[in-house]
């Protein structure tokens, strides 16, 4: 198991932000944003990897980054030993079959007119595969096949992303990025979401990273957890050291922040006390 | 005491012509003055709309077919429609779940609350901007003199929430509704913001009917609390009641899907199947098909309503 997947070292972003024609003739610096900055995380073979972090915190720009969705500005990014940044364009469609995401708002990452099979169908054929793996698939999601004729719209945010994942298993990729799946669920169908993606780790050896801000999710499923501030990965380690003895700052906040029903409120001075972000 | 806010079985209905399908079905409610009301259910259980009936703010296409909503001693649907504008941001007072849309881009943040002041009081210019800042203050915006200068998309989601809660209780409202107003929030934001709102109806002494999907947020803030299911109040009582010993499978099971910070792993629990479709008529109990408790007669009949010591639930399971 401690085979490294995916590997990143200091990746960093940068966005450049406009800058008026005046200033640049003065010869001012550029002005630029820096989402992510610096980040070294090896995600293992066979792991559900869960980062965890606020909006803004720059984990959505690193997923993007870990499928090569956007290119860091400086960094290495490697993939079974292989350097993805470099890669030709034949090994980048081999990397981008093997590598897939799921997004958080099924809403816009399918499209509304087309039929949820076609849109697995066609994940498929990108494959090379037939169309009659398209029951099997569907099963394995724990979607009824009468729904593939169904549009998005007419199923549930739960069935929605359940087709999302489909999609993104019908390429049979070996790691999956998943940026907030949940978030958009209501709590009864979250537990359905994440067991799937849990049987998947297990029955199919499938590296899963996922992203999240609630950290009582990813401690329950993952098996190493990375958190995210400003950019920076500010703690790393084993889910349950991690909100036994929390090292940094950050993380007890985010740890104290979590509602807890009768007993936060039992205790709600410790809320009042969190460390305000504004 | 007598109720500030008295629902009395609210029907809400979808539809045109001769096709209405109910997606809220009988709900009660009762608010007292300074009391903190949670109202909890998953998405198309019917929470927002009853919230949104007791303003009549209503999405086209739906309607009260029945029932009575009752604030201060007034029936609300016999008002007219200038005596329910002066009640909206008046003696009732909104947050939304989005401020972003809820505020108006166009229009400093101060500017805003000065126009609500001025609407509902007689107030000159300078002394309602005074009243403005004095107001971002008690959210807890810092240098709030010149925070009331901005305009919503240069303040964070947290600040956002605060300026909507300061443009929500500037009239001195009896009553604030809270519709899921942390729900778009980073959870250490929302912790400041649950603890901003328990503070300043504390200090005001507002009555709180508060909305929201996550039941752990809801215990931190409410008196009592209402579980809603398919349109129906199927629990409703004391909040540690409910959470102590909750009656109705639909808690329990809900209780348990919570994520929390337990150290437990593997599988997390569920609630299995699907709520049912949008105005679904079923003779039963519409939870029947997903309780683990459920017995033959759950999805034929009725279960009745069984209560004790202000604690009610909706099933034909006797609690114990």
């Amino acid at each position: 198991m401690s085979e490294t997947l995916l590997e990143l070292k200091s990746i960093r972003k940068e966005y450049r932000l406009r800058q008026p024609l005046v200033r640049r003739l003065r010869g001012e610096p550029k002005p630029s944003v820096v989402a992510v900055d610096g980040v070294s995380l090896a995600v293992p073979k066979g792991a559900v990897f869960g980062l965890v972090g606020e909006s803004g915190s720059g984990k959505s720009t690193l997923a993007q980054i870990m499928v090569r969705l956007i290119k860091p500005t400086s960094g290495q990014l490697s993939f079974r030993g292989e350097d993805v940044l470099r890669m030709n364009s034949a090994s980048l469609r081999a990397f981008r079959h093997g590598v897939q995401m799921v997004f958080q708002d099924t809403g816009s990452s399918l499209n509304p007119r087309k039929r949820v099979g076609q849109t697995v169908a066609e994940a498929l054929a990108a494959r090379g595969a037939t169309a009659a793996e398209l029951p099997r698939l569907l099963d394995r999601v724990g979607l009824d096949v009468t729904l593939a004729g169904r549009f998005p719209h007419e199923l549930s945010g739960g069935q929605r992303q359940r087709v999302g994942i489909a999609r993104a298993l019908a390429m049979a990729p070996e790691l999956l990025v998943a940026d907030e799946p949940v978030s958009a669920l209501d709590v009864s169908l979250q537990g359905q979401i994440i067991n799937l993606l849990q049987e998947l780790n297990a029955e199919l050896g499938l590296t899963i990273v996922l992203i999240s801000h609630d950290l009582a999710v990813v401690a329950r499923v993952c098996s190493a957890l990375a958190v995210m501030r400003q950019g920076q990965v500010v703690e790393e380690g084993i889910p349950q050291q991690v909100l036994r003895s929390p090292r940094h700052a950050y993380t007890q906040s985010l740890l104290a922040a979590v509602p807890r029903g009768l007993d936060g409120r039992r205790g709600a001075d410790r809320v009042a006390n969190a460390p305000t972000k504004e | 005491m007598t109720p500030l806010l008295q629902i009395d079985g609210l029907h809400v209905a979808f539809g045109a012509r001769d096709r209405w399908r109910e997606v809220v079905r009988g709900v009660d409610l009762r608010i007292a003055p300074g009391e903190v009301v949670g109202l909890v259910g998953e998405s198309g259980s019917g929470k927002s709309l009853t919230a949104l009936s007791i303003m009549r703010l209503l999405p086209p296409g739906a309607r009260v077919s029945s029932g009575r909503i009752t604030f201060a001693g007034t029936d609300l649907a016999t008002l007219s429609n200038r005596a329910i504008n002066a009640r909206r941001g008046g003696d009732i007072g909104m947050i939304f779940q989005d401020p972003l849309t809820a505020l108006n881009p166009a229009i400093a943040v101060g500017r805003q609350i000065v126009d609500s002041l001025r609407t509902h009081q007689e107030l000159g210019r300078k002394a309602a901007w005074a009243r403005a800042v004095e107001l971002l203050n008690l959210v807890g915006i810092h240098r709030p003199a010149e925070r009331a200068h901005a305009y919503a998309h240069e303040l964070s989601g947290g600040m956002r929430q605060r300026v909507m809660t300061a443009l929500a209780v500037c009239n001195d409202p009896k009553l604030l509704i809270a519709d899921e107003p942390t729900t778009a929030l980073d959870v250490t934001v929302q912790a400041q913001v649950i603890a901003m709102l328990d503070r300043i109806r504390r200090e005001l002494g507002i009555a709180v009917l508060f909305i929201s999907h996550n039941l752990d947020l809801v215990a931190g803030i409410v008196d009592r609390v209402s579980v809603m299911y398919a349109g129906r109040v199927v629990e409703s009582g004391a909040v540690e009641d409910v959470f102590d010993t909750p009656w109705h499978p639909y808690t329990r099971q809900l209780l348990r899907c919570i994520p929390r910070l337990d150290g437990k792993t593997g599988p997390m629990p569920t609630i299995p199947g699907l709520p049912p479709r949008l105005g679904t008529e079923l003779p039963g109990c519409a939870f029947a098909s997903r309780c683990q408790v459920a017995q033959e007669r759950c999805s034929l009949e009725m279960p009745p309503m069984r209560r004790k010591d202000g604690h009610l639930s909706v099933c034909w399971e006797t609690p114990t």
